[in-house]
């Protein structure tokens, strides 16, 4: 179960399949559809060395999107995963987050929960587009993972987080869910590109891009990459079907 | 629990342009149906409804409310640039002051009130239809000649008027329909849903086959959730659900409503 971080008028605590979370409060919702965005963010020992980098790429991203003529159709649920998943914010319109907090998101240590991250994501989006349906809201998704190493902390698998993410379609609650891993490799190292590759294959992501350079304009293209594809995620709400991905 | 306004529209499978409208405000909601024989209604009914809602704000619901708003309108038609004819479109909604509910209603459409007083719920249903088929535009009051016609073609107006969850057995009531506007007070404390529509309501059809309006309705005023939008999704994504087939509706439809739980 992830650990709570923050909880406040807009959030109501929801049981999930796996794992708890924070979901929206429905009752305050006034738009007549979501794009769900789930975002995790590995903090394990090995990215203290561009955690700056990083809490600022995902800060800016989440502004850019807070000034999107989407803004209002979204909500955002933040995690970080080291030994074990912490709910960083559950799910939130975007004119409630905070991006102040974001300067302090990653506190890195420990090992790296991955699989654990993408099951509690997913299913927590899954949950959440489940109680929105039934209150005849329209609902699609994006979840994005970032990490810079392989799982060695998890109680589920990758072909778990695949059945999931199947299951969330199959479902209709949802329209559609795109899922992104992005990997963070400064060392450029082969190992760790083919691990990230099968798992994205093995998990069932749709798109897997990688920084290659822990450097502020490689982490700018990331902020961008983050905000253009929830934004493209989100204007495709309505047509039935998901968004092309968008280029790294 | 605060009291939640909503209103939406949507253009039928026959037109090509919406004339029907739809707004809200805190303490009031506003629709008007634009005549389709008629030149640019669907700008009319536009102005109708954002005059109207000026007026309220200005002088509250009142029996001279719909005239005045329309005088307003026209002046405004008239600056614009369009004929006096744009205006052609019934008006209703309705107005929360001081603890009740003034709704009103010039033209044809439904009233649908849900009431819930001491643990006991009713519901209403009134539908409101002309014959043959001319309603009463509060756009007449502008123009005296206009009025004088329609005042003298015999036009009848039938209030027809359901008890859906009761055993109560419906009644209607047929007059001469000339200057008709209604206007009905409820007091807001025992008032739960209330529900205002133009004639499109009547318009349904399910896979090319008509709909009793009760089964559109049974559908409608099974509100989900009670946030604001609330008959947005209904109507968007709501009645999608609750039909197995095609739902389409041929007129344009518009409605406006309130909860209070």
């Amino acid at each position: 179960m992830p650990r709570f971080s923050t909880t406040d008028e807009t959030t109501v605590p929801v049981v999930g399949n796996y794992f708890q979370f924070s979901g929206a409060n429905i009752t305050n919702l006034g738009s007549t559809e979501y794009t769900l965005v789930g975002l995790t963010v590995d903090e394990s020992g090995s990215v203290s060395s561009f955690k700056d980098l990083l809490n600022e790429a995902v800060k800016n991203a989440v502004e850019s999107c807070r000034k999107s003529p989407r803004a209002d159709n979204l909500l955002l649920r933040v995690t970080k995963f080291g030994d074990s998943v912490t709910e960083f914010h559950g799910f939130k319109e975007f004119k409630s987050v905070n991006v102040a907090d974001y300067d302090d998101l990653t506190n890195p240590g420990g090992m790296t929960a991955l699989f654990d991250a993408g099951v509690d994501g997913v299913d927590a989006i899954a949950v959440q587009a489940k109680q929105l349906s039934d209150a005849d809201f329209t609902a699609n998704a994006i979840f994005i993972c970032i990490t810079d190493g392989a799982n060695n902390s998890s109680s589920y698998t990758a072909s778990k987080l695949r059945r999931v993410a199947d299951d969330a379609i199959q479902s209709e609650s949802l329209e559609s869910i795109r899922l992104i891993l992005v990997g963070v490799n400064p060392n450029k190292s082969t190992e760790l590109t083919s691990y990230l590759e099968k798992f994205r294959v093995d998990a069932g992501f749709d798109q897997y891009v990688e920084i290659e350079d822990a450097t502020p304009s490689a982490f700018a293209k990331l902020e961008e990459f983050i905000s253009k594809s929830i934004s493209t995620q989100s204007q495709s709400l309505g047509s039935g079907s998901g968004s092309v991905a968008v280029t790294f | 629990m605060p009291i939640i306004t909503d209103s939406v529209f949507i253009k039928g499978s026959s037109h090509h342009i919406c004339q029907d409208y739809a707004i809200h405000g805190d303490n009031h909601a506003i629709g008007s149906d634009g005549c389709s024989s008629s030149p640019h209604t669907d700008v009319g009914s536009r102005i109708l409804c954002n005059t109207l809602s000026e007026k309220l704000k200005e002088c509250g619901a009142n029996t001279e409310v719909l005239r005045y708003a329309a005088y307003d309108a026209a002046l405004c038609a008239d600056k614009l640039g369009l004929p006096n004819e744009c205006l052609d479109a019934t008006l209703f909604g309705f107005h929360i002051l001081e603890g009740q509910v003034i709704s009103f209603i010039s033209g044809d459409g439904y009233i649908y009130k849900r009431f819930r007083a001491g643990g006991k719920l009713s519901e209403e249903l009134r539908a409101i239809s002309f014959e043959p088929n001319m309603p009463f535009y509060p756009n007449y009051y502008t123009n005296l000649r206009r009025l004088k016609s329609h005042n003298e073609t015999g036009v009848k107006a039938t209030l027809k008027v359901d008890y859906p969850s009761s055993d109560l057995p419906s009644f209607s009531h047929t007059w001469e329909a000339d200057e008709f506007c209604r206007y009905e007070s409820d007091a807001l404390g025992d008032l739960e849903l209330l529900l205002m529509f133009s004639d499109g309501l009547g318009t349904f059809q399910l896979d090319k086959k008509d709909i009793e309006v009760n089964k559109v309705l049974e559908s409608l005023t099974n509100i989900k959730s009670y946030s604001p939008g609330f008959l947005q999704r209904k109507v968007i994504n709501g009645m999608k659900k609750d039909f197995v087939g095609t739902l389409t509706h041929w007129d344009d439809f518009s409605v406006v409503g309130l909860i209070n739980v």
